[in-house]
Order: C-alpha cells, then sequence, then structure tokens
C-alpha cells in the first residue's frame, strides 16, 4: 500500500516580518489556522476554527515571501491555531528547513506526539510552549476548553528534557490565575532554559506582581523574564551580576 | 453695406469693433511664421473687415466669428502657415480660458505651456506672467507722468522684450527698461535708490503678526527673505538663479551665505585640548573643570551655530566623558552628561546639531589620556569603553527624561558588528534604541569601516574624498524632470537631468568661489580656520537628489515599493548615472562632488509645490496624495510594505549615493523592545549596505 502524503497545513495568517514573535528575532511568521483552545485573552481568535479552505494563504505565495526576505530574517516562527494539530506539519517544516533559516515552534502543548516526532526529526531551533496556569482544574479556564493535562504535562516533561532552545511562556489572566499559582507553575518548570512571564496587557500592577514572582522563583530555572524587558533576568545564570533589578 | 460697429465677447457683453484688434493679430500670426509685413498685414485686415461686414450685416458679430473670419481669410489668401501660427494661439487661448485662468495670472509654463513674457520677482521669489496693464500703473505711480504715457512706456517695454526674445526678466530689470523708455522720452526718473531688494510694508506687517512671531523672531524672519533675495539676485549665476526660482533644483544656505552646510569637529578640540593649536587652557586644571567645560563647550557650540546651520557634528564626546567617570566613578560621568544635556537645551539648543555618542571602539586609548589632561598611564582601553559607554547611556536617559527629546541634539551612533557583539558598548547601543524608539532624535550610521571619518549625518565623507564638512548643496529635482521627459522616456529624462546637475555643479563652484576668501583667517567665516583649522580644501560639494519615488512613478506608472525587476533597475540606472556625471563635472571643475540624497522634507515640500503651481495640479492625477515628494530615494512613508521588503529596495539604492537614510517607523506595539531593533541594526551593518537609519514608534 502506498503512503499518502499529508496535505500542507493550512495557513490562516502571515506575517513576513515580525518584531514580536521571539525577542531579538526578525522573523517571518506563518499563522497555521484551527486551535483546539479558546483562550479568553486569544490575540488571533479568527485563527480558532478549524480550517474550511477559505481564506487560506496559499503556501507558494508565503514561501516566495520568505525567500525574498531571506537575508534579513533571523528565522520562521510556526504560531496559530495551533501548528500541532496538522497532520502535513513536519512535511511543511522539511520544506521550511530548505532556507537554511532556522525555525522555532509555538505551541500549546496539546499534542505531545506531534511534538516528540518534530523534536526527534531535529527539525526545530527552538520550541515556545505556553503555560497557561498550574496543572489543575484552573487550566481548563484559562484555555476556554477542555484541556488534557496529562498531555501538557508530557509535552513540558519532553521539551524540558531537551537540549533545544526551548522557552516556556507564562501568560498572566489575573481574573483566572492567582499570582502564587503563577509561582507554583515556574516551579513546575523547574530546570528550564528560559521562562518568560507574561504580564496582563496594560497593567503595571501585573508587572509588579509578576517581577515578584520572579525574583521568588527565578534561582529555579537558568533564564527567567518579563515580556519585552528582555535586560531584566531574574534567572539562576545571571545571580550576583547584578543585572536583575 | 452696414460697417461692424459692435463685436459680442464671450461674456455677452458688447463692445465697440477696433480694426487695429484685428491688424494687430494678422501681425502676430505673420510675424510667428516669419513673414512679418506691416502693410500685408493691414491688407489682410481690411480683408476681414469686408468679409465681416457682407457676413454679418444684419447682426452683431461675436469674438469667435471674428476669429474663424480671421482664420478663413488667411488660409484662402494663401497664408496657410500663419493660419496655423493663428490657430494654434487661439487654442493656446481657449485653453487658458478652460482652465480658469486669466491671462494676466499665468505662471511659469515653460516647461509645460507654450512660452510667454514673465517677470520673476526674486524677493518674493515667485514668477508672474508679465501684465502691460500692471506696469504702466507702476510707471504711472513712481515716475508721476500721465497714465496714457505711461501705458506708451510699458507698451515700449514689452516690445523691447518681445524684439530681444528676454522670456523671463526679473522685476529689476523691468523697471529699468521703463526708466531707459522715461529717459528716452526727456523724462527723468525720481532718482531715488532703487535698491537690490525691497521689502512691501505688508511683509513686514506680516512677519510682525505670524503666530509663530513668539518663536521665531520677527526681524530674523524678515532678514532671511533679504538675504535670501540679495543672494538669488547677487551672488548666484543667472541661471543658477532662475532654475532655483523655477523649482527646477534647489540650492540650499541662501538666507545664510556665510556658512558651511555640515561640519564635523572634536570636542576636545573646541575645548582647546588637541586642536588645531593643541594649547591647554588654564582652566582645565583647576578642581572644577567639569562644570566649566560644560559651559565653554556649550558656549563655543553655539558660536559656530550661525556659521554652520545645517548640521554641526561633535565628535569624541564619550572620549571626553569616559575618563571622567574612570576617575570620579559612574556617578560622576553620570553628572556630566546630565549637565552637559541641560546646558545645551537651556541654550535653545542647536536646531542640527548632533552628537557623536558612538561607543568609542577602535580609537586609541592613549587619545583619551590626552583628554584626561595627562591623568594616567594605565588607563586601559577596556576601562575607557566601560566608563564612556555609561556616559553614552547617561547621556540618553537625561534626553528621555527631559520630557521633549526635540529641544535635545540629535545623537549620531555608529553601529559596528564589534560595537554590537561587545557588552559594554552593546548596553550603549541598547540605551541609544530605547532613546529612539521613546521619541528621541538618534541617527544611526552603519559604519563597516572603522577607519572612515565620522562626517555629520547631513553629508557623509564621500569615498576618495578626504573632508570633515560640506560647503553647500543643491538639490535636483527629479520629478520634475521626469515629467518633461514623459512616460517610459528614460532617456530623455537622463539627458534632461543632464543639464539639472551642470547648474547644480554651476551653483557649488559659485559658492564655493564665494566661501573661499570668507573662510581666511580676518574673513566672516574665519573662526573655523583660527579654531578648527578648517579651510575650503576640507569641504565638499554636494549634489543631492530628492522625489525619486515620484520620478520612477512618472516614469514607469510604479512606486518605488511596487517596483519589479526592470524598475528597479530603472532606479538604480538613474543614480548610477547621476553619480558618473556628478564625478564627470567634479573633474570638469575641479571640485570636490559627491551624489547625495536629500533627506529634507521641506526642500521636497517646496519642490513639490511649484511644480503644482507650474502644470495646474496635473501631477496629482498620478502621484500619491501628500503635500511633499518623498525625500530622497526614500520609498514613500505609508508604502504598505514591511521592514525586510524596505530595506531590500532601499538599501540597494545606497550604494550610489553617499548619503542615505532609511526611516523605519512602526507603532510601538510592534517594535518589541529595543532588543530586535538593536538585533535589525547589528544585521544591517552586517550584511547590508545602507548609510543610515532612523527609527520611530508612534
Amino acid at each position: 500500500m502506498v503512503a499518502r502524503a499529508h496535505p500542507v497545513p493550512s495557513i490562516g495568517g502571515f506575517d513576513p516580518a515580525c518584531l514580536t514573535a521571539r525577542e531579538g528575532w526578525l522573523a517571518a511568521v506563518l499563522y497555521f489556522q484551527g486551535c483546539n483552545f479558546d483562550c479568553p485573552a486569544c490575540p488571533a481568535r479568527h485563527l480558532v476554527p478549524a480550517p474550511d479552505g477559505r481564506d487560506e494563504l496559499g503556501y507558494e505565495r508565503v514561501l516566495e515571501a520568505i525567500h525574498r526576505r531571506r537575508r534579513w530574517l533571523d528565522g520562521i516562527v510556526l504560531a496559530g491555531g495551533e501548528p500541532t494539530l496538522h497532520p502535513g506539519l513536519p512535511g511543511f517544516v522539511g520544506l521550511l528547513r530548505e532556507f537554511g533559516l532556522p525555525i522555532l515552534l509555538a505551541t500549546n502543548g496539546s499534542e505531545p506526539g506531534a511534538l516528540r516526532d518534530l523534536l526527534d526529526r531535529r527539525q526545530l531551533r527552538g520550541v515556545q510552549l505556553t503555560v497557561r496556569g498550574p496543572l489543575d482544574p484552573t487550566y481548563s479556564v484559562a484555555a476556554g476548553a477542555k484541556v488534557r493535562l496529562a498531555a501538557v504535562y508530557e509535552s513540558i516533561e519532553l521539551l524540558l528534557h531537551d537540549g533545544g532552545l526551548h522557552q516556556f511562556h507564562v501568560p498572566w489572566l489575573t481574573h483566572v490565575v492567582e499570582a502564587e499559582q503563577i509561582a507554583a507553575v515556574v516551579r513546575m518548570l523547574a530546570g528550564a532554559r528560559e521562562v518568560v512571564l507574561v504580564p496582563e496587557p496594560g497593567s503595571e500592577r501585573s508587572v509588579r506582581e509578576l517581577r515578584e514572582v520572579a525574583r521568588q522563583t527565578g534561582v529555579l530555572v537558568q533564564h527567567l523574564r518579563l515580556a519585552g524587558r528582555p535586560h531584566e533576568d531574574f534567572g539562576a545564570r545571571h545571580r550576583g551580576r547584578g543585572v536583575a533589578r | 453695406m452696414r460697417r461692424i460697429a459692435l463685436v459680442r465677447r464671450r461674456d455677452g457683453q458688447t463692445e465697440p469693433f477696433d480694426p487695429g484688434r484685428i491688424e494687430a493679430s494678422v501681425q502676430r500670426a505673420l510675424d510667428a511664421c516669419g513673414a512679418g509685413d506691416p502693410l500685408l498685414a493691414g491688407e489682410i485686415a481690411s480683408i476681414v473687415a469686408l468679409f465681416l461686414e457682407k457676413t454679418f450685416f444684419d447682426e452683431i458679430p461675436t469674438t469667435e466669428q471674428v476669429e474663424e473670419m480671421l482664420e478663413k481669410v488667411l488660409v484662402e489668401t494663401g497664408h496657410a502657415a500663419a493660419a496655423r501660427a493663428y490657430i494654434r494661439q487661439r487654442d493656446r487661448d481657449q485653453r487658458r480660458r478652460d482652465a480658469g485662468l486669466a491671462r494676466d495670472d499665468l505662471r511659469a509654463p515653460t516647461l509645460f505651456g507654450p512660452a510667454t513674457l514673465q517677470v520673476e520677482d526674486l524677493l518674493e521669489g515667485v514668477v508672474r506672467g508679465f501684465a502691460r496693464e500692471r506696469l504702466a500703473r507702476w510707471i504711472a505711480a513712481e515716475a508721476e507722468v500721465r497714465d496714457d504715457l505711461a501705458d506708451e512706456v510699458a507698451g515700449a517695454v514689452e516690445l523691447r522684450l518681445r524684439e530681444h526674445q528676454v522670456a523671463r526678466p526679473t522685476l529689476g530689470h523691468l523697471q529699468a527698461l521703463a526708466e531707459t523708455e522715461l529717459l528716452d522720452r526727456g523724462l527723468v526718473v525720481d532718482p531715488r535708490p532703487r535698491g537690490g531688494v525691497r521689502l512691501s510694508h505688508g511683509e513686514v506687517a506680516e512677519a510682525l503678526d505670524s503666530v509663530d512671531a513668539v518663536a521665531v523672531d520677527p526681524a530674523l524672519h524678515v532678514g532671511e527673505r533679504v538675504v535670501r533675495a540679495h543672494a538669488l539676485a547677487e551672488l548666484l549665476p543667472g541661471r543658477v538663479a532662475r532654475a532655483h526660482l523655477d523649482g527646477e533644483l534647489h540650492v540650499h544656505g541662501l538666507t545664510r551665505p556665510n556658512s558651511v552646510v555640515a561640519l564635523a569637529v572634536d570636542a576636545a578640540a573646541l575645548l582647546g585640548r588637541g586642536g588645531a593649536s593643541g594649547s591647554t587652557e588654564p582652566w582645565m586644571a583647576g578642581p572644577r573643570w567639569l562644570p566649566v567645560a560644560t559651559h565653554v563647550l556649550a558656549r563655543r557650540l553655539g558660536a559656530l551655530a550661525r556659521v554652520c546651520p545645517g548640521g554641526l557634528l561633535v565628535r569624541g564626546l564619550p572620549w571626553l566623558l569616559g575618563p571622567v567617570a574612570h576617575e570620579g566613578g559612574p556617578e560622576v560621568g553620570e553628572q556630566a552628561a546630565w549637565s552637559l544635556a541641560h546646558a545645551f537645551a537651556a541654550g535653545g539648543g542647536h536646531p542640527q546639531l548632533e552628537l557623536d555618542l558612538s561607543p568609542p571602539l577602535d580609537a586609541d586609548p592613549t587619545r583619551a589620556a590626552t583628554t584626561l589632561g595627562g591623568t594616567d598611564a594605565d588607563f586601559s582601553r577596556a576601562d575607557c569603553w566601560e566608563s564612556a559607554t555609561v556616559c553614552c547611556s547617561a547621556l540618553f536617559e537625561t534626553f528621555g527624561q527631559a520630557g521633549a527629546p526635540s529641544r535635545g541634539p540629535r545623537a549620531v551612533v555608529a553601529v559596528s558588528e564589534a560595537a554590537a557583539s561587545r557588552t559594554a558598548s552593546r548596553r550603549a547601543l541598547w540605551a541609544a534604541v530605547g532613546h529612539a524608539l521613546g521619541g528621541g532624535d538618534v541617527v544611526f550610521r552603519m559604519e563597516r569601516d572603522p577607519s572612515v571619518a565620522r562626517a555629520p549625518s547631513a553629508a557623509l565623507t564621500p569615498e576618495g574624498l578626504h573632508t570633515v564638512g560640506c560647503f553647500g548643496r543643491a538639490t535636483l529635482n527629479l520629478p520634475r524632470a521626469a515629467a518633461r521627459a514623459g512616460r517610459g522616456n528614460l532617456e530623455a529624462f537622463l539627458r534632461l537631468l543632464d543639464e539639472v546637475v551642470a547648474v547644480a555643479a554651476e551653483a557649488l563652484r559659485s559658492r564655493r568661489e564665494w566661501l573661499v576668501d570668507r573662510l581666511l583667517p580676518g574673513g566672516p567665516l574665519g573662526l573655523l580656520r583660527r579654531e578648527l583649522g578648517v579651510g575650503i580644501a576640507d569641504l565638499h560639494g554636494s549634489v543631492a537628489v530628492t522625489g525619486l519615488n515620484e520620478a520612477v512613478l512618472t516614469l514607469l506608472g510604479t512606486e518605488l515599493h511596487e517596483c519589479d525587476e526592470p524598475g528597479e533597475r530603472a532606479a538604480r540606472r538613474i543614480l548610477g548615472y547621476l553619480a558618473v556625471q556628478v564625478r564627470r563635472l567634479a573633474l570638469e571643475h575641479d571640485l570636490p562632488l559627491a551624489l547625495d540624497a536629500d533627506p529634507s522634507a521641506a526642500v521636497a515640500r517646496r519642490l513639490r509645490r511649484l511644480d503644482r503651481s507650474h502644470d495646474g495640479h496635473s501631477m496629482d492625477d498620478w502621484l500619491p496624495r501628500g503635500d511633499a515628494y518623498t525625500p530622497g530615494i526614500a520609498l514613500r512613508a505609508g508604502a504598505p510594505v514591511d521592514l525586510a521588503l524596505r530595506l531590500d529596495r532601499e538599501e540597494a539604492l545606497h550604494a550610489a549615493v553617499t548619503t542615505a537614510t532609511v526611516q523605519l517607523g512602526r507603532p510601538r506595539a510592534e517594535w518589541g523592545g529595543p532588543e530586535s531593533a538593536l538585533n535589525l541594526l547589528s544585521k544591517l551593518t552586517a550584511v547590508g549596505a545602507c548609510h543610515q537609519v532612523e527609527l520611530s514608534a508612534w
């Protein structure tokens, strides 16, 4: 029996030169259509519904746009929606690797099988896993959908034991998750290479409280930063160097 | 048969029939085809009158009917060429009427319409259509003669201009001709001094009533107008002055002829340390030298501001402040930076002052020790980096905290691969990027070869020319030349540019000749020679371009950001051709010249306004909206392209010019913090070819 190739994942959005996808990168960002979460603070809700064949960008155009800009790009970021839901992702990543640019995957960790597959193939420079809260019933509230906590935990373990440049994003929904629970999340991620705490947009209080959390728990991870403040590193690597203020 | 007594005008009114006007029209038509003969004109006019009487014996003919009859008679009497000339003239008159323009208010149609008599008002900086009645009124008022005599003299002046084919006399020329005609008639004109420059009471009152009267001194405003008019009338060659007024190009520095466009000076030289004289002043050894040094620096920069209004770059400030911080600790360094920043701001600042705050990377550390006043032998390069970058960061933070960054000087920061990779200098760069994204005025200069001397951002040192500044600049109006050449006619466009570049070179040559004597030690610019050792040989001239985007749009139908490969090739070819022409003229005239991109929005606005007045807004049909051309060789600010594509398109053009700036502006939320922007800058240094970058966030 001949194995049929998986279709190319449907691309719902594309930013050819984005400065915010990863701190310090000028990256091309591909937004895949379809997500199994429905987070209350999702910045791209139009990408949540499953792909229906309409309003999709042709991948040829996307590849051409990346090719034209390749000399300025630091990498390619695969975001969503949830990229790991697409069975054709590994094949597509293989295609993108032809550009010779590092590829970063942003995922919610709900598909550890797909994640393991990609890591085993050594196709990714790093993974950015978003952890929305402690692994208890609060998580489903923060994600807006019923979440298999075991799957998320498996993804976290996978990244903690892998040697890549992985990053854990911890967005704080102040009305769903307590500051202490964010501290618990960082403790769960102990040993991680890099953790980024994301304050609620426009909330100075959340910045202050997250900074306090970072001070308490920074020793557990190598780099612990607040989003948008790359020079404030509370991680163990910078303890005693006077960088963290 | 009844004689024709009345004619119905186009507005429906009737006026007496004047056979003399028909004769004059016939005469003009015959003149235009080279068959001018007054007797013949009279005969043809009488035939026209006869036919009119036969045809319109029972009605009043209209003006059109009279003109048609004239055409018919010219054709039927065998004067086909004169008929054609007359038809062309009628057609032009009709088009003018359709455009709603009165004959007297016609504006310089040299490029887009037929040649008519025009008068240049050098004081106003405008070109007006010649109006005989207006001239007659002026003669009647000034010479106090009867109206009919004034009208006769005005007619004689017009005739003389047409005889000598002077298409565009100046107002002064016109007045001189009128006085000559009056003298010929035995009338001595009131011998009050004519003067080269006059200002009406209305203009002075307008300057006094201006809403900017508080911010801009009215006396300065009026004085600038007078000096500008004088410079156009007396200092520049006539061809150059006409081209400037016409909008073919823009000559910079007309309001300040005794100045240079841009200059780079060393902070230590300004303080008398290691400068041209090499002397050290007594106060430098005192305990309170830092506040004194700050004061002296601000005062001397103020003096230089008068002779260098276009751009003054102060180099080596980190070298000056670094040792201070090294000796007294970071707090002292920050205090020095703070007092320096506020000394600039309190003094009103210099509109174009630039402080080179580049982290001192590869400079000689012994120079730092000299600056320090012979303090130290163990002052290592690493110490100096660290200390100087602390001061750089402090300066940026101070400008940022001042609350009004626009009042602070513009900072010029060199970005090199080495600076971006070392911890201390990277921290200073990070502070500079943060300052820029916070609204500060910072230019990031891509420094690929650290041995190249730094010059002001307005005029980088051209390759092969070891200068420290720029004595003059003339900016070519590319969209005008493109409109004259027409769509798809690149070759004609380049030929037209030949003429304009030659005029620009003439402008720069005359400015250089003007400055040579003034830069001597006893001259008005002797300060530069005495204090800084700058002579004319240290300065180069800049032939700049603006509106490349609109020129390409006019020629090819697409803007720079939409251009496919042929469009890009065309843009590069235009700049390459200009670079060669500038080099050729430099060799021909033995002038140090360079091709630049003019970043000035004011110049782009002036040239667009002049082009609009020339072509009656028809260029607006295909050019992007706005009141200015896109400055320099940049892509339009609102072009729908991302950062990478903008860089790709613009930096390819930077190779052909000496100075050009890429403006990267984005909403604040899309910048993602200084780290991303700094990364982008270091990448530009490593792989790109662009000269300067300005970052902005909104």
